[in-house]
């Protein structure tokens, strides 16, 4: 007599793999009463178990908004304002009056080397714009596109060493002539017609 | 600021005198201070001609033809009849706008037509005002509109720094900070007008860091004054307790208020009253400063006039 309930499969005598849980959830009940799990249990992985709990832990995490993203955004924004705040501590104070110390005798080398093509074996390739001061003899003619510096400029000596030296004595200022305070505006008041 | 005061005038003939407007600025915005003080002067033009009596088209000689007593005016004569109404009583009944049959009169030496009564009331409708007035009742704005439209003209200019507003005589001004007129007054005893000799300078200064507007009238009666044909003298001052030409010690009256049309109102009643009755009105008034010259040569001054003279 053939058990109702109990499967039949056709294998080769192989042994059958175990039955799959039966599922949690609605209908979990439903399964017949005669199903039988034919090896030990399956370990139920945790998150299955837990299938439940776990979503309802996400959702309660999903509930709040991830702090990192504003926080990463504070750090970078306080980090640029730091550093906008140290380059303008630090940066050269282009108001001054005070002559710039210039290494013109390193740019004279520079111009040297550079035409006589003898700068040395370790040729440093710059690029930054290079400066030629040219003395310029009575007569001579500056070269095109060179800005001639007066003889009373005194900033720039080429051949000598300038150092940051006082700012010019300052020419006294003459106040321009002020103007005679105009006259106020006259008016005349007569007896009317009215 | 200091400016130097390039004076941009523009002037005109009217209400049987002249306006002149002068402002002034520095030389940058001259070109624009001309523009302005043009504007004003068409403005002027136009207010004027409403309140004329020299003009047959205009709402106060239209409102002089007709015999209702109760009729509608336009905005312009309905401000000016308003500053009528309080001028009378700020002078305690002695600026009349109810005289121009008195004033007709006297021009011509004729007798004064009889008026029982001259009340008359304005109220506002709108836009509009209703005046009701007892029958035979004319009015005549020569004297209290210039001092009006001076006023509104300054008021016009009120972004420049200076202004000065002349309506025949009656002066309006606006004085910013640092800026500062002189109004010289005429001296009517002399004989040589181009000479314009003076009886006193005054010195209208802004204020500490405010615009300052001032007032400053004239009224007397011996430039307008003609004899009639049996030589019998007479003036365009008419004093409303007699419907005649006032006859008083006055020659003439300069008065500095807040503003013209309160300097104009001031300066008739000073002349009106007399010297005596004169200085005790300025103390209930808007004066502030005064200068009467009396038919004796002497000028009588509010207290407190060096304050005022340049």
């Amino acid at each position: 007599m053939t058990d109702l309930g109990q499967p039949r499969h056709i294998t080769a005598g192989r042994p059958l793999p175990p039955r799959k849980a039966p599922p949690i959830g609605p209908g979990a009940n439903d399964l017949p009463l005669q199903s039988v799990v034919s090896a030990a249990p399956t370990p139920v992985p945790t998150g299955e178990a837990t299938q439940l709990p776990v979503m309802a832990a996400e959702r309660g995490r999903l509930s709040r908004p991830d702090p990192r993203p504003m926080r990463f955004a504070f750090g970078a924004a306080a980090v640029a304002a730091v550093s906008f705040l140290a380059v303008g501590f630090g940066q050269p104070d282009f108001g001054s009056s005070a002559e710039q110390p210039t290494d013109t005798e390193a740019l004279a080398a520079n111009a040297a080397a550079d035409s006589t093509g003898t700068a040395g074996q370790q040729t440093v390739t710059r690029d930054q714009r290079i400066t030629r001061y040219v003395f310029l003899a009575p007569g001579e003619k500056a070269p095109p596109g060179a800005t001639v510096i007066s003889p009373e400029d005194t900033r720039v000596q080429p051949g000598r060493e300038t150092s940051q030296s006082a700012a010019p004595a300052a020419e006294p200022i003459t106040p321009a002539a002020q103007p005679e305070p105009a006259a106020p505006p006259r008016v005349t008041t007569r007896q009317s017609g009215g | 600021m200091a400016l130097n005061t390039h004076i941009v005038s523009r002037s005109a003939p009217q209400m049987g005198g002249r306006l002149e407007i002068a402002i002034a600025t520095d030389s940058a915005r001259r070109a624009a201070a001309e523009l302005a003080a043009r504007r004003a002067v068409q403005r002027v033009d136009a207010w004027a001609s409403r309140l004329t009596r020299f003009s047959d088209t205009s709402d106060l000689s239209n409102l002089n033809s007709r015999s209702e007593r109760t009729i509608a005016l336009r905005p312009t004569l309905a401000a000016t009849l308003r500053w009528a109404a309080v001028a009378h009583e700020r002078s305690d009944g002695i600026v009349d706008a109810t005289l121009l049959d008195a004033r007709i009169a006297a021009e011509r030496g004729t007798s004064i037509p009889a008026v029982d009564d001259r009340c008359w009331t304005i109220r506002p409708a709108g836009r509009l005002a209703i005046l009701d007035r007892a029958a035979g009742v004319r009015f005549d704005l020569d004297g209290l509109a210039k001092g009006w439209l001076a006023d509104r003209a300054a008021a016009l200019l009120s972004e420049w720094p200076g202004v000065a507003v002349d309506a025949d005589g009656d002066i309006a001004l606006r004085a910013a900070e640092d800026v500062e007129w002189h109004v010289d007054v005429a001296d009517p005893r002399s004989a040589d007008t181009s000479a314009r000799a003076t009886l006193a300078t005054l010195r209208l200064r802004g204020g500490a860091s405010w615009t300052q507007s001032y007032g400053v009238a004239t009224s007397g009666t011996s430039v307008h004054r003609w004899a009639l044909d049996h030589g019998r003298p007479t003036h365009h001052l008419i004093d409303p307790r007699t419907q005649r030409p006032a006859h008083t010690d006055v020659v003439q009256a300069t008065v500095v208020a807040p503003t013209a049309s309160e300097a104009e109102v001031i300066a008739k009643t000073a002349v009106i009253l007399g010297s005596v009755e004169a200085l005790g009105y300025f103390g209930r008034s808007a004066a502030l400063a005064a200068i009467l010259l009396l038919e004796s040569g002497e000028l009588a001054c509010l207290p407190g006039i060096e304050t005022w003279l340049a």
